[in-house]
């Protein structure tokens, strides 16, 4: 991720199945907060932030940037999309 | 041609005349006030969506810390912003009633969309609806006036 958009923009996973998302920045701290799901981390720059979790409900969710990051911070978002 | 610069100067000055800036007074802010409460700041019924937990006011006031500060100060009471009587409006206090007689959904909108021709930026896009609603959340919980010090960019 950089400023200010995560790449990819958009992750699809399974419900039920165990997830790990592996979060690194090119540039300046960031964070990531799904608040439907209760998920939040901070990621610092140079070091590969771990999210594990595990998808107990099925829709589309969008995580926000946690950490105030400049001009665009309030548009910087990743979707994930949660399957049967 | 002396006539035509008399004229001129004349001309000149009674539009600059006209052009003279006072304070407003009781009656101009009244109306000014009650036209941005029910013509244009808009979105008068929209709830907040967050709770005013202790975590969510927290939030919000991490949130207004980022940058909103910088005018409104951390107490979002002016203290310790250099400028705040000086700009034109005035900035307020987010504590007064002016500002508190706002629905959470105008709030919501002056946040958004900022207040034109005041100092009011719009801020979507900068911080997230989350963020912003949780900004309101803080607004409608304020600190007492300078419990929390001055912007970390006024300190000496």
């Amino acid at each position: 991720m950089k400023r200010f958009a995560y790449t990819p923009a958009e992750i699809t996973v399974k419900k039920g199945e165990p997830v790990v998302l592996v979060l690194t920045t090119e540039d300046v701290a960031h964070g990531l907060k799904f608040m439907e799901l209760n998920l939040s981390t901070k990621i610092e720059k140079g070091k590969p932030t771990e999210l594990a979790f595990t998808p107990d409900k099925v829709g589309d969710f969008v995580g926000h940037c946690s950490v105030f990051c400049g001009s665009g911070h309030g548009s910087m978002t990743l979707t994930l999309h949660v399957t049967e | 041609m002396r006539r035509l610069g008399l004229a001129s100067t004349l001309f000149f000055l009674a539009v600059f005349a006209g052009c003279k800036a006072s304070s407003p007074s009781k009656v101009e802010r009244g109306v000014m006030r009650w036209t941005k409460h029910t013509v244009t700041v808009r979105n008068k019924s929209e709830r907040n969506p967050l709770q005013p937990t202790g975590e969510n006011i927290a939030a919000g006031k991490e949130a207004f810390s980022h940058y909103c500060v910088a005018c409104h100060g951390m107490d979002g009471q002016n203290t310790g912003v250099p400028f705040a009587d000086s700009m034109s409006p005035p900035v307020p206090s987010l504590n007064s009633s002016e500002v508190q007689s706002y629905t959470d959904g105008q709030l919501k909108w002056v946040i958004d969309n900022g207040i034109e021709p005041s100092g009011m930026p719009a801020s979507k896009g900068i911080l997230s609806d989350e963020e912003i609603w949780s900004a309101v959340l803080f607004i409608r919980h304020l600190p007492p006036a300078g419990s929390l010090g001055d912007p970390p960019m006024y300190s000496k």
